[in-house]
């Protein structure tokens, strides 16, 4: 493996115990502002983890926010980077009439959304964001990994890809 | 690309490149339009008041598991439009496979070339070494009356070496055969990085 390409392109593999430990701190947010969703995603635009609060929006496409955040944040770093702004660590606040949305840096690969009701106190829920930020970038730190599976084996891989895009592919387009 | 491990998913990131009105986001449109719609997420479109790409299209794309894994297919493309230059630079990070959507209008060389040009220093300024980045080139809009011949424009981008794919992206004709492509040369990388 070229461990350097690998790294330049931004590649990430996640663990079950990492992944576990960033579920827990997304029910955490949840819970404790209490939020009504939220979202890790890295800033390449892969969505890594997505909670919502029963009742709210669970029905979102979370991949779609995961790209749609990291456009965001990135449109936000640009921002301040010409204007000669820039930090690390920053969060953007959109405040609004019925929901607050904050998205926060998770070191630079990664960033949380948070949405809180409007009647959320913004330093209360800009206070425990930022710390929870804080918390997923050291669930996020590279780890030793378990052996893969899946490296092993020795299947022709682009040819089951391309069948399985052959079986749910129609000639005839749905032009809904 | 991102493994996660816990729900067995292999994620990953293609992005389709190309000059302004090259049909980049015409293929996004055709494969939401003849997926499965149980296998794919909502297309996503940031555009502009003339309808023109301002920052990306958004499309995911599902598959059955295959060899332990359920790989999750991002599609996404950039604005073609010169000035738009942060907003692909933006969306080429993290990116595991690109097609370079070529316009086949004998008029627009140059900017088939610009664009190409403008792909590899936006990946050189990203340290993405472009050797062993999978890259498929598409050339579009084959039902023109002055179409170049597919040859032509791989020799005028010189990416003879690469695969390349003839379409009329419209119609939905070499759309799939150039995911089929991308996906599986992505595919095949990945596989060779993981082991």
């Amino acid at each position: 493996m070229d461990e350097k390409a690998l790294n330049l392109r931004g590649n990430l593999i996640l663990y079950p115990t990492q992944l576990q430990t960033i579920d827990q701190l997304l029910d955490h947010i949840i819970e404790k502002l209490p939020a009504r969703l939220a979202l890790l995603t890295q800033t390449s635009g892969q969505m890594v983890a997505f909670r919502a609060a029963s009742g709210g929006a669970q029905n979102v496409d979370s991949h779609a926010l995961g790209a749609l955040i990291a456009g965001d944040l990135a449109a936000s770093r640009e921002i301040a980077r010409v204007t000669g702004t820039y930090e690390e660590c920053q969060l953007v606040l959109r405040q609004g009439q019925q929901v607050h949305t904050l998205i926060a840096e998770v070191g630079n690969e990664f960033a949380l959304l948070v949405q809180v009701n409007s009647q959320t106190p913004l330093g209360w829920a800009r206070m425990v964001t930022l710390d929870i930020a804080r918390q997923l970038a050291q669930a996020v730190q590279p780890i030793t990994p378990p052996a893969s599976e899946w490296s092993d084996t020795d299947q022709d891989l682009s040819h089951l890809i391309g069948d399985s895009l052959d079986s749910i592919w129609t000639e005839e387009p749905d032009v809904r | 690309m991102f493994v996660n491990w816990q729900l067995r998913e292999l994620n990953l990131k293609i992005v389709y490149y190309g000059p302004a009105l090259s049909g980049k986001t015409t293929n996004l449109e055709q494969i939401y339009a003849r997926i499965d719609p149980r296998r794919r997420g909502e297309l996503v479109s940031l555009k502009t008041h003339e309808d023109r790409t301002l920052y990306f299209d958004f499309l995911q794309l599902e598959l059955g598991k295959i060899a332990g894994l359920t790989p999750k297919i991002q599609l996404y493309t950039v604005p073609g439009q010169v000035y738009y230059e942060a907003s692909r630079r933006i969306v080429l990070r993290g990116v595991d496979g690109i097609v370079f959507v070529a316009d086949s209008n004998l008029e627009r060389l140059n900017e088939n070339i610009e664009s190409w040009e403008n792909l590899k220093s936006n990946l050189a300024a990203l340290q993405i070494p472009m050797p062993v980045l999978p890259i498929v080139i598409q050339c579009n809009k084959r039902d023109l009356p002055n179409a170049m011949p597919s040859e032509y424009i791989k020799s005028a981008l010189q990416v003879n070496g690469l695969p390349s794919y003839e379409a009329i992206a419209t119609q939905g004709t070499g759309v799939l055969n150039t995911l089929k492509a991308i996906v599986g040369s992505v595919i095949n990388a990945t596989q060779r990085e993981l082991k």
